[in-house]
């Protein structure tokens, strides 16, 4: 009984640590919508560049938002339901990057570029974990952006 | 899209010199900024600068303090720093004054500190309670934003009257602290002077501060118009924030003024050869609630009207540039333009645009084979340009006609330049100069716009001023 109650524990601990293993960006369609409720689909032209959605509705990529706290989330898909861009647009502030990084937050960015009160690019973990972090806006208009080039379409 | 053929020509390509028809250059209210002066101004610099001996925070119109100490070798040399918090020795600039009414001087900034970057940065000085404080000209933000330090250091304690806040810029550098009233005024030939004046005080020490204890520059100085974008704006409530009223409550006491400003930029470009041929003139506006839209003559008028726009001064631009590649035409050259709204942003020191208007404006079909350095780049397509690259910008009128441009020359790669316009990557990752561009989430289908055009690098010795005007709200570069 008491290995099976230990087996229990160590499920939920290694279910715990998969379902934190990424932010938003790197979760399943599935962990999106157990994290945050269902998941409204947009058109990808209303979540990428015009030449970007091209390419992206092409690959099978879909996009979707949600809404994170006062925060209104734009995400992309690949074909393999793996959400490889996240992104909040004109808020009064920046979200926590635990909203956008997930168990990458707090670790240590690189420093991509930087302009002066206006934008920043932060390099998130390495290699094919990596994810690069960019925020862009004035005091109360705010936007922020994650993503994957690894798991872009 | 606007295209425009021309017979090929095999002279180096200004779109503001060839393409005239787009200026309106016979409109010159005010003198220009001619080579001699800036020389002129440049030698005075360094004079103030070599006597200036690296102080900690006294702050007048020719500002030779703000730490500066002797050396003026540049950014890429260290000595000299006093109240600047370390980093380089701050080259500033002023222009000249020329007595208008109401008429502000601003001065320019180069520096870099531990947490922020000034390139030829536009600053005013304001005097709070009767203390000067070196304050960002910012179109990007709304509302007084000053440092408690700065305003300790001058003996100045601020009694709170209102809530507190806490925010950040895009680049995530912070600011928090609370709302006070003071008295405001500028140094405007008239003398201009506020009381009463909501202002956000700062008191964010961290290492991410905006406005660092020891910066040069000790706040800023927004010129938007939105209260619910301003400094002090809580995070959690959509009430208005500090210094929003700034604008309503400033304004009426400008000498009886019932409107913002109008700033006036007259470039000085080809500096180290350089920059910009630059010419044309840049004008835009914000409506305001005590806008009167009476425009005077030689001064034109942008209307905004949705709020968003209302916040900063957002501004349909035209980019365009030239085609003069023989590949793609061997007898032809041609003038792409396009439109895209755009924020007039003071308080940047890049032009940021997604890779649709930056091919307009270059003429370059696959703009993201410019991407020169691959550090700088990533999903998105973001990258950084380097120099040489043809360039204008054009505002509509108000009669609808762009008969408004400012054309330039995109700033070589800063490594070619010689100190103070070299800035190093250890810190940055970035040079100076360059223009940013990206396939980007920033201007998606209907949303409003996100390229920002900022007062760039190139725009080297630009001198501006501002001026309380009775003409309505606008902003002038020439």
């Amino acid at each position: 009984m008491r290995k099976i109650a230990l087996a229990a524990v160590w499920f939920l601990i290694v279910q715990a640590a998969a379902y934190n293993a990424f932010g938003a960006v790197g979760k399943t369609y599935n962990q999106m919508v157990q994290k945050h409720g269902a998941l409204a689909q947009v058109p990808l032209g209303r979540v990428a560049g015009a030449k970007e959605a091209a390419r992206y509705r092409a690959r099978g990529a879909r996009g979707y938002s949600f809404n994170a706290g006062r925060f209104k989330v734009y995400a992309i898909f690949n074909s393999n339901n793996v959400c490889f861009r996240e992104f909040t647009l004109h808020n009064r502030t920046l979200p926590d990057e635990t909203l956008l990084l997930g168990r990458l937050a707090g670790t240590a960015p690189k420093v991509l570029w930087r302009v002066p009160r206006r934008a920043i690019a932060l390099q998130y973990g390495s290699g094919a974990d990596a994810v690069i972090l960019r925020t862009f806006g004035q005091p109360g208009d705010l936007s922020a952006e994650a993503n994957s080039k690894a798991l872009e379409p | 899209m606007y295209l425009m053929k021309y017979e090929r020509a095999k002279t180096t390509l200004r779109p503001g010199l060839f393409f005239g028809r787009f200026f309106l250059s016979t409109r010159q209210p005010f003198p220009s900024f001619g080579r001699f002066t800036a020389l002129l101004l440049f030698l005075i610099v360094l004079t103030f600068a070599a006597c200036g001996g690296g102080g900690g925070g006294s702050n007048s119109i020719n500002n030779s303090s703000g730490g500066s100490g002797g050396n003026t070798g540049g950014l890429g040399n260290t000595g000299g720093s006093g109240g600047s918090g370390g980093g380089t020795t701050p080259q500033v600039i002023c222009n000249t004054p020329v007595s208008l009414p109401n008429e502000v001087p601003v001065c320019f900034v180069t520096a870099e500190e531990d947490n922020q970057l000034y390139i030829n940065t536009p600053y005013i000085t304001v005097y709070i309670n009767g203390k000067p404080f070196n304050l960002l000209l910012d179109t990007g933000a709304t509302g007084i934003l000053v440092n408690q330090s700065a305003l300790t250091a001058s003996g100045i304690t601020l009694t709170r009257t209102g809530g507190t806040f806490n925010g950040s810029f895009g680049d995530t550098s912070t600011f928090k602290g609370y709302v006070a009233s003071a008295q405001v005024q500028t140094l405007a030939v008239n003398g201009l002077t506020a009381d009463n004046v909501p202002i956000a005080v700062d008191t964010d020490t961290s290492k991410n501060s905006s406005f660092p204890p020891t910066g040069f520059l000790q706040g800023d100085f927004g010129m938007g118009l939105s209260p619910y974008y301003s400094f002090g704006q809580s995070n959690d409530s959509s009430q208005p924030g500090a210094g929003i009223t700034y604008t309503p409550s400033l304004v009426p006491y400008l000498a009886g003024y019932t409107n913002g400003f109008v700033m006036q930029f007259t470039p000085n470009l080809n500096q180290d050869g350089y920059s910009s041929s630059g010419s044309g003139m840049i004008v835009y506006g914000l409506n305001t609630s005590e806008q009167n839209n009476n425009v005077s003559s030689g001064y034109d008028f942008f209307p905004n009207d949705s709020a968003q726009q209302q916040a900063y001064p957002f501004i349909d631009a035209e980019f365009g540039g030239v085609i003069d590649d023989p590949n793609y035409d061997p007898n032809n050259y041609y003038y792409l333009s396009q439109n895209y709204l755009s924020l007039f942003d003071t308080g940047s020191t890049f032009i940021y645009m997604d890779d649709d208007a930056m091919e307009n404006a270059t003429g370059i079909a696959n703009i993201a084979s410019y991407e020169y350095d691959q550090n700088t780049t990533f999903g998105t397509g973001t990258a950084i340009v380097n120099g040489g690259l043809d360039m204008s910008m054009g505002l509509y009128n108000q009669s609808g006609n762009y008969d408004q441009r400012a054309s330039f020359i995109t700033s070589p790669d800063d490594k070619n330049l010689s100190a103070p316009y070299e800035f190093p990557d250890t810190i940055w990752n970035i040079q100076s100069g360059y223009l940013l561009f990206g396939n980007t989430i920033l201007d998606l289908g209907n949303m409003y716009g996100q390229e920002d055009m900022g007062l760039p690098y190139f725009f080297n010795n630009t001198s501006m001023y501002w001026q309380a005007s009775p003409w309505g709200v606008g902003i002038k570069i020439q």
